[in-house]
């Protein structure tokens, strides 16, 4: 490799991180704001223009407060467990492509390398719910666990059916395939099943089980304190962005928005508009019980994702060009 | 942060930060409620849509202490569950304020002849703020906590040591003892 | 069934989201409070500092918390020389106010009194004989008696 195309790479990563922090910034003020009007009542509103710079507010609260680390958690993994949480969704960040080819790495098997990386996150919020030594966080860790993988399958296997009909991994041609007619039209179950399962991906609410502050103090993290506190939200903001990112490009056709040119511009605002869409769920629904939410998975969802990938085949051999 | 509070003479960088310290601070104060009685549905309404707490910042009520700043004492603390407050603000992390709501939180008001009542927050918690009332109105405590605001902003932390990283109450009562030197025991400050 | 009740309550929270919000912006504008409602106790006093109190320590005797105190003069005992409230035990009962023969007792609509000192909870409201600050002015010094004045509903 050569020092041109390390420093590009270098620089698309530090660009990357800015996008991540800029997006959480953004998403931490945008709910705050959605979720009050959901409400009826205002948001942050004094301070800044409409409470703009509340975020930054808080980050300078979070990284001025005390450090606390309880003497009986596991200190390793205590320190580690943020970041094996945000890791992997930044890492995922890097083949999602914004505009034809341009990501950081527009590789071959993009889509399966999203997925491989959404399933090291349930290791993070297990190392997170566990390392605290706090009972209520250890539920809150085995429940996302059993969330994550459970959810994970129905996922993989709607996608596989998008597979199917684009005829390649690389999510660039994924996208290219949808330049007039969307995949959200062609498999409508497929989206449907796409988004319950990112949602409950990401552990927002109604599936937010891992952090149940009814049932749980606040979850795998009622340990954190301070910035490692702010950690963890950053995981999850960014796993909301990865996620809301891949229904975006698998099924409402990333850049394109027919009949109009194809710009990384339509690509944004579907992105936020899918993110406005959560909170708006957010603010909506109750979380589901325990049970209920595994019975979904296993019961109705998983099934449906199979007799969904039947369709897509049999269309996708019957007509040339599904 | 022990950086700013530790400093012994203030310079041009150490103002600068600590100015928007004390502007993030005073910005987002979330609450811990301790929830001890009836004001905290007054507490729940000043979270609602007609007074909106989250307007400056505040909206956000952490089920943990951990990430708290605010410990808010709605109501009477009865003997019995007087160490368990003393035991959440410990696990709150510094800096961190007390607001007592009521007139039962101030001095046991109603239940003060009780034999199993505290006569007020401040003989177990070091109280900054006092908001009388019976119940307070959501307004008068938005007024605490716009107080409470002006004296985050308003106070500076150059010089200013670390509190103790454990608070036992002045006079700790004997049949105490034991739960807050368990306490002691357990907790460490990093 | 299937799904329906979702969508119902997707619409609703989305009408909420763009229609109006309905906040009192309190520290920029200020709700009128309910007439009825009770908040800081205060006394009628005239002008010239001349409280209303006839020192009878009827509500002082009748408060369940212990909240007023009354020092008499021991010359002239239908004059108090002070009167203490200690409004971080008050209940806000009202039971004062009814009991108060010379209906001297009010109860002001003031609410913003948080404090950092537990001390200025308590507030005088006739010190060394004459009536402070906290007091409500009023032109007559004769006890005005609304309940007669409407015609005679007194209960009592």
């Amino acid at each position: 490799m050569n020092a041109r195309i390390f420093l590009t790479q270098l620089l698309g990563a530090l660009g990357l991180i800015v996008i991540l922090g800029f997006n959480v910034i953004i998403m931490d003020w945008w709910e705050r704001k959605l979720v009050g009007h959901i409400h009826r009542r205002p948001g942050p509103m004094h301070t800044g223009w409409h409470g703009i710079l509340q975020p930054f507010a808080d980050m300078l609260k979070m990284l001025s407060k005390e450090d606390i680390v309880p003497d009986r958690a596991d200190r390793l993994f205590f320190w580690l467990g943020p970041a094996v949480a945000v890791v992997p969704a930044f890492m995922a960040l890097a083949v999602l492509p914004l505009a034809p080819g341009f990501a950081l790495a527009d590789i071959g098997n993009g889509l399966f390398f999203v997925f491989a990386m959404q399933t090291i996150m349930p290791f993070g919020y297990t190392l997170i719910g566990w390392s605290g030594h706090n009972k209520w966080s250890l539920v809150g860790a085995l429940r996302s666990a059993a969330q994550l993988i459970s959810y994970e399958i129905p996922m993989l296997i709607v996608a596989l059916g998008i597979l199917l009909a684009a005829g390649s991994a690389r999510l660039t041609d994924i996208v290219n395939a949808q330049s007039t007619v969307w995949y959200a039209v062609k498999q409508p179950i497929g989206l449907l099943i796409f988004f319950i399962t990112a949602v409950a991906e990401m552990n927002r609410s109604p599936f937010d089980m891992p952090e149940a502050e009814s049932e749980l103090v606040a979850g795998i993290h009622t340990e954190y304190a301070g910035m490692k506190f702010g950690l963890v939200m950053m995981a999850e903001y960014t796993a909301m962005l990865v996620g809301s990112w891949m229904i975006v490009l698998l099924f409402l056709g990333g850049w394109h928005l027919w009949p109009l040119p194809p710009s990384p511009v339509w690509l944004v605002l579907k992105l936020y508009l899918v993110q406005s869409g959560i909170i708006w769920l957010r603010g909506t629904y109750l979380r589901l019980r325990v049970d209920t939410m595994m019975e979904m998975s296993w019961k109705y969802l998983i099934p449906a994702s199979l007799a969904n990938l039947m369709l897509v085949g049999v269309l996708a051999t019957t007509f040339k060009g599904f | 942060m022990g950086l700013i509070e530790n400093a012994e003479r203030p310079n041009f960088i150490l103002t600068t930060i600590d100015t928007l310290l004390r502007w993030g601070r005073s910005h987002s104060l979330w609450w811990c409620n301790a929830g001890s009685a009836c004001c905290s549905l007054e507490f729940a309404a000043m979270g609602g849509a007609r007074y909106d707490m989250d307007r400056i910042g505040s909206g956000l009520v952490r089920a943990s202490p951990r990430q708290s700043d605010v410990l808010l004492i709605p109501g009477p603390i009865t003997k019995k569950m007087a160490p368990i407050f003393v035991r959440v603000y410990n696990q709150m992390p510094d800096p961190k304020w007390v607001i007592a709501m009521g007139s039962c939180a101030i001095s046991g008001g109603a239940f003060r002849e009780s034999y199993s009542m505290t006569r007020g927050a401040d003989t177990v918690l070091p109280v900054d703020v006092y908001v009388p009332g019976c119940p307070v109105r959501p307004e008068a405590l938005f007024y605490g906590l716009l107080k409470l605001r002006a004296r985050v902003r308003g106070t500076s932390n150059i010089g200013l040591a670390h509190r103790e990283p454990i608070y036992v109450p002045p006079d700790l009562p004997p049949e105490w003892e034991a739960e807050v030197r368990e306490f002691l025991g357990e907790h460490e400050a990093c | 069934m299937f799904g329906q009740g979702l969508l119902k309550g997707l619409s609703v929270t989305g009408r909420r989201m763009l229609g109006k919000t309905e906040c009192d912006m309190y520290p920029y504008r200020k709700r009128v409070l309910p007439p009825k409602s009770r908040i800081f106790l205060s006394m009628r006093a005239t002008p010239d500092g001349k409280a209303l109190c006839n020192a009878c320590l009827t509500c002082q005797q009748g408060c369940p918390d212990n909240v007023i105190r009354i020092e008499q003069d021991p010359e002239d005992r239908k004059r108090a020389v002070s009167f203490r409230v200690n409004s971080g035990r008050c209940t806000f009962c009202g039971i004062c106010e009814e009991n108060c023969p010379r209906h001297a007792l009010t109860f002001t609509q003031d609410f913003e009194r948080a404090t950092f000192d537990k001390g200025t909870l308590t507030y005088a409201l006739i010190a060394d004989g004459t009536a402070t600050g906290a007091c409500v002015i009023v032109e007559r010094t004769e006890p005005e008696h609304p309940a007669s004045a409407e015609g005679g509903e007194d209960v009592g």
